[in-house]
């Protein structure tokens, strides 16, 4: 009797969770970019400026963002999962703290409650349903096997529009992060943070909403770009 | 009763200095909350680049938003435990 075995690196079905991974990988992506662009539009479009716990669970979230990012970019990794586990545990260290200070029945918390919780609450939530969700991930190791080199170098014959949206939502965090780090000067200088930092003039709710639209624009368009030059390079290369 | 609970329970105030005590110990770094996210921006740097030190970059920038977050714990929990 003889038997035969797919090598994993092209068995279909390890190609399959390959892509159902990447997919869901991006959803988080999308998920976490909403956390992020709506902490921007808070700051620049309400004029609420963040607290150095609120900074702290930013960076959590940065932290978080770059697992996927690097699952999408570099390939499915247990140490990229691993790296948005550890930054999504610090980020509840944040949290908790936050809420700690808070946790007294007459105490009105810090900052407008959004859907009846506070945004550090609605933080914790999003750390944990992360490690979570980054568990159930793992209890699919076959993942790993398919050697993935990321969407670019190895798509997978997903279509090219698709890469370039995965791409844009990948800019979209980066620039996102690089938008929250040049404020930071602004309201900490080179130095810590006020503990309750004074509010802005906010560029209102029109103003905050096409500033976040115009991000979004410019990162599409970069990721649509990065992809048609890979493209033209693997065409030229064959 | 609740007097005695009081009294031996430590109060807020005490664990203040404490806390403080510890911040200074552990982080042990400059108290600069803009370079949290200068070490994100060095991280997203190295995985467009694909370089091998951005795993460690990503860890290093974790532990120092976490000496951040300790530097910032001044105000005490108004809970006794």
């Amino acid at each position: 009797m003889t038997m035969t075995m797919n090598d994993p690196a092209t068995d279909p079905s390890t190609i399959r969770l390959v892509q159902v991974m990447r997919l869901i990988n991006l959803v988080a992506l999308v998920g976490l970019l909403g956390v992020l662009a709506g902490s921007l539009f808070l700051q620049f479009g309400v004029g609420e400026q963040p607290c150095p716990l609120c900074l702290v669970q930013r960076s959590g979230m940065i932290g978080l963002a770059v697992g996927p990012i690097m699952n999408l970019m570099w390939g499915l990794r247990p140490a990229h999962y691993a790296i948005s586990i550890l930054a999504a545990l610090m980020g509840s260290a944040g949290s908790v703290r936050q809420i700690l200070l808070h946790i007294q029945p007459d105490d009105p918390g810090y900052g407008p409650p959004v859907l009846g919780l506070h945004l550090y609450t609605w933080a914790l939530i999003t750390f944990v349903v992360g490690i979570a969700g980054i568990s159930v991930l793992l209890l699919f190791p076959r993942q790993f096997a398919a050697n993935d080199q990321g969407i670019l170098k190895t798509p997978y014959g997903l279509p090219w529009w698709i890469l370039g949206v995965a791409m844009g939502v990948v800019i979209w965090v980066v620039l996102d992060s690089l938008v929250i780090a040049a404020s930071v000067p602004f309201e900490c200088g080179l130095g810590p943070c006020p503990d309750d930092p004074p509010d802005i003039d906010g560029a209102g709710v029109i103003g905050g909403g096409l500033y976040l639209l115009g991000l979004a624009v410019v990162a599409m368009v970069i990721g649509f770009a990065v992809v048609a030059r890979q493209r033209r390079k693997v065409s030229s290369d064959s | 009763m609740s007097d005695v609970i009081a009294t031996l329970s430590p109060s807020p105030t005490r664990y203040h200095g404490k806390c403080l005590f510890r911040a200074r110990g552990f982080a042990n770094v400059a108290p600069v909350m803009f370079l949290i996210f200068v070490l994100w921006a060095v991280t997203y740097v190295g995985i467009f680049l694909h370089r091998k030190w951005t795993i460690p970059m990503a860890i290093v920038s974790i532990l120092y938003t976490l000496a951040m977050l300790r530097f910032h714990m001044t105000d005490p929990i108004p809970l006794s435990f």
